[in-house]
């Protein structure tokens, strides 16, 4: 079964034909977790970098910004059977506009706080397809723990 | 230039917002309106009184007491909210369209207009800047240009995409080099067509490029940023992504900065959920 994560979601999901997908990553960055041992993967869809811009929206939905969407999609992982070792984390989205002066750097910012949310947590980045200026799709087979990108009518696995 | 007297010769036969929806901005716009005068002219088309009616009694905006008619919207919301409400509803069904050049599913168009419409009130609000009605109308049928150039002249979009991608060139100027017209452009002369009022055709024409707005205005201006917000955080994003340029003067102008369009973002993220699903069940 197909299960949607939306702009700062994450969900995790654990039986064999399941596929985990969210939409439309602009600057936004999406990172799946997966363990092929226990068989359980999980994505979140985050779309700022700091909880500190909020904290109120951040407790409400911990998934809009990368430094507690991180955690919220690691706690829920452990609470599936996941370990820390076992994890395998792919990353996507973080594209810019065409934006010489730098004005909205978030895609860039994402990406660096989301490097160093897992660096804290001792996971290294599998894989990874960032910056750009293509929306993406990201989806996640539990089965296999494929993670497949879709941009501009292409696939392409990470 | 044979491509952009197709996509103008396409105008005609895109199905016009419900007359009662203009009338009715028509009237607002007029200081002696009486309510008695635009509960007739909404009442007259029975299906956006429906819809309205379905918009209005959302908890973003009735509260706990349901609203029964159209006049009673008026006296509790007001003309302006009313007047929001009733365009978002006209514009559904439209909205509403697959933009398949675009690759732009169904709802698509529909649900950036709606996170536009409210990125605007949000960017306002951060610049204090008076949010005219005609700013949120503006944000709202931003992109119906696509609609235009996607779902009814059939224009090459694929062709667009990929000379934008070769040469990584903004979308809209690519649009401009291969079918001599863009999607702001389009909007622009669809709505002027429609007789909407100069201000939201302006807005709706600089959406890309308010700096070349002739008189700039703020108004332009937010409707440039909410466009850049719905475009980076990702809402009914085709195939032309973020490959955009953001104008350089819009944040000066309004005097915010960059932190202040990802605070509205996360608030029009929070009311984007429950605004969408209302309007995916009108007519």
């Amino acid at each position: 079964m197909q299960h949607t994560v939306g702009i700062s979601q994450y969900k995790t999901a654990s039986a064999r034909g399941d596929v985990l997908v969210t939409y439309s990553l602009g600057s936004c960055i999406g990172l799946s977790l997966y363990d092929p041992e226990a068989g359980v993967g999980g994505l979140v869809h985050c779309m700022l970098p700091l909880s500190k811009l909020d904290p109120e929206k951040a407790k409400a939905a911990p998934g809009m910004f990368v430094d507690t969407g991180v955690s919220a999609l690691l706690r829920a992982m452990y609470d599936q059977g996941a370990a820390q070792r076992r994890i395998v984390a792919k990353a996507a989205g973080a594209a810019s506009l065409l934006d010489e002066n730098g004005v909205f750097r978030i895609g860039e910012r994402n990406h660096t706080v989301l490097r160093k949310m897992l660096w804290k947590n001792n996971i290294l980045i599998a894989a990874e397809d960032v910056g750009g200026s293509g929306a993406r799709t990201m989806y996640l087979h539990i089965d296999s723990g494929r993670t497949v990108v879709r941009s501009g009518g292409r696939e392409w696995d990470l | 230039m044979k491509s952009r007297e197709a996509v103008l010769a396409m105008l005609p036969t895109v199905p016009a917002l419900p007359s009662a929806g203009i009338q009715f901005m028509e009237a607002t716009r007029n200081p002696e309106a009486k309510v008695d005068d635009l509960v007739r002219i909404l009442e007259y088309d029975p299906s956006l009184t429906s819809n309205l009616l379905r918009l209005v009694n959302s908890p973003l905006f009735a509260g706990n007491r349901p609203i029964h008619s159209v006049r009673e919207a008026l006296i509790r919301l007001g003309f302006s909210k009313v007047l929001q409400l009733a365009l978002t509803a006209a514009f559904a069904p439209l909205g509403r369209r697959p933009v398949a050049g675009y690759d732009l599913p169904p709802g698509a168009i529909l649900r950036n207009a709606i996170a536009s419409a409210l990125a605007v009130r949000e960017l306002a609000k951060a610049a204090e800047v008076d949010e005219g009605d005609y700013i949120f109308t503006a944000a709202l049928l931003h992109d119906i240009g696509k609609i235009v150039m996607g779902a009814f002249a059939a224009a090459d979009v694929g062709a667009v995409a990929a000379a934008a991608a070769e040469r990584n060139l903004p979308f809209d100027e690519a649009e401009r080099e291969v079918l001599g017209i863009d999607h702001a452009e389009a909007g622009a002369e669809l709505l002027k067509a429609w007789g909407l009022p100069g201000p939201i055709v302006a807005a709706v024409r600089w959406h890309h490029d308010p700096d070349r707005a002739d008189p700039v205005c703020v108004g332009n201006d937010l409707v440039h940023l909410a466009d850049q917000l719905t475009a980076l955080v990702g809402i009914g994003a085709g195939v032309d992504g973020l490959q955009y340029r953001p104008s350089g003067g819009a944040l000066s102008r309004l005097n915010i900065g960059p932190e202040a369009v990802e605070a509205a973002a996360c608030n029009v993220l929070f009311q984007l959920e429950d605004f969408t699903m209302l309007a995916s069940g009108l007519e």
